[in-house]
């Protein structure tokens, strides 16, 4: 109910785009998607853009509903941010992931934050570098601490460089990402954070690489390492190739195909992911 | 499987033919913009896109239009190979006590992509152009 009423309001905010279109500035594209925990990025990485289309002295707002549906799993997430002077962005995100085959669900919320540190993404040779955070809980401790979780919620930092190349590749420009996390997630933290044994941080690269075949279609390739703690199953790196549809400063659709590997002993979790976003 | 090999090698090096008979006409991104002609025509949609955008507008409040538009086409021809010289002040001394804001600048560059657009420049000298013009933002902004 709630992922329809979000969807259809986004439909009407990008049906009003044309009055609200002057106020931001940004190149179209160069607010990225949104990930599935709220950060402006790819669909799995958080890059060091920031959200929507706001420029100095400029604020923009998004709301993005995404479902990854795969062959025992279905994630649905949504969020919604607020960006300030292509500087600070503030997330939220709410993320609910369905058991399908085993029955039941399991569930976070996500607050995140970033800050640009240095650079900016079109304009200079330096890469564009922030640093962000993000807050998750989980919605029920019983599952994650049942397999072995340590905490029901956790911290992760990471920093980010993002840098488009101009005329990279058959003329087309070419966007490069990557993301350094220090983490103790299992699953991202939809199993919760540490382990009995185990309560360090870990540092884990994601990396995403997209080409803009035109100013606002893009296709691309994500890949995101993930610490493997817990004993009662394997976890796998997560990876996706992706198409993103910028149809306006207003709207955009991402579609791609989730390769989740190995969740709760359940192997080869691969399929499809869908994405759309509306921005003010 | 002879024949599929020797097929497939033929049409590899036709291929190879074709491409690099593309990639050997002799066009310069000056050419791609399409010239003289061709840039004074996206430098006038560029003007006239800067003119309705009242976001931007007051910063050219004091500007001779006539002198920018020639500093302008001078400098896209100098920076697109065109042999031109371009005789204005450099980027950041024409910049000075502007105040020029990331907004102001993103601003512009999306009026430019539109004004290359309305002229049908293509999407790799549009790129190969931004590619030159992008890393000005430094001389430009906030001075």
């Amino acid at each position: 109910m709630f992922r329809n009423i979000l969807i259809i309001s986004l439909l009407i905010v990008a049906s009003i785009s044309q009055p609200v279109n002057a106020d931001t500035s940004k190149v179209i594209a160069t607010g990225g998607a949104t990930t599935i925990e709220g950060a402006a990025g790819g669909g799995i990485v958080p890059w060091a853009v920031i959200n929507g289309y706001a420029s100095s002295d400029q604020w923009s707002v998004t709301a993005m509903s995404t479902q990854v549906s795969v062959d025992d799993f279905t994630l649905h997430a949504v969020g919604a941010s607020l960006s300030i002077d292509n500087r600070f962005e503030l997330s939220l995100a709410k993320q609910t992931f369905d058991l399908d085959t085993m029955g039941g669900k399991l569930g976070q919320d996500i607050i995140g934050i970033k800050y640009k540190l240095v650079g900016e993404l079109l304009y200079s040779s330096l890469p564009q570098i922030s640093l962000g955070m993000q807050y998750k809980r989980v919605d029920d401790f019983a599952i994650p601490q049942a397999v072995g979780a340590r905490n029901d919620w956790g911290l992760d930092i990471y920093l980010a460089a993002s840098k488009v190349y101009f005329d990279a590749i058959a003329g087309r420009n070419l966007v490069t990402n990557l993301t350094l996390r220090a983490t103790k997630a299992n699953q991202t933290g939809l199993l919760g954070f540490g382990t009995a044994a185990d309560n360090d941080y870990h540092l884990q690269a994601e990396a995403s690489i997209a080409l803009l075949l035109t100013d606002n279609f893009a296709v691309g390739y994500e890949y995101k390492q993930k610490p493997n703690q817990l004993g009662f199953a394997k976890e796998d790196d997560w990876q996706d190739i992706f198409a993103a549809w910028f149809i306006n400063k207003h709207l955009s659709l991402v579609g791609a195909y989730a390769d989740l590997g190995s969740i709760a002993g359940f192997e080869q979790q691969n399929g499809w992911y869908l994405s759309i976003e509306g921005t003010l | 499987m002879l024949n599929t090999k020797r097929y497939f090698i033929g049409l590899f090096v036709g291929l190879l033919l074709v491409s690099s008979g593309c990639a050997n006409q002799p066009t310069t991104l000056y050419e791609q913009l399409g010239g003289n002609a061709g840039i004074s025509q996206i430098t006038d949609d560029f003007l006239l896109n800067l003119s309705q955008d009242k976001r931007i507008v007051n910063h050219f409040a004091h500007t001779d239009i006539d002198i920018f538009r020639q500093r302008l086409i001078e400098h896209l021809c100098e920076v697109s190979g065109g042999g031109c010289h371009y005789e204005g002040a450099s980027m950041f001394d024409a910049h000075i006590g502007l105040h020029i804001s990331q907004a102001d600048f993103d601003a512009v560059v999306g009026h430019l992509i539109s004004a290359l657009k309305q002229q049908n420049v293509s999407i790799s000298a549009r790129n190969a152009l931004l590619a030159k013009l992008a890393p000005m933002y430094q001389d430009i902004t906030y001075h």
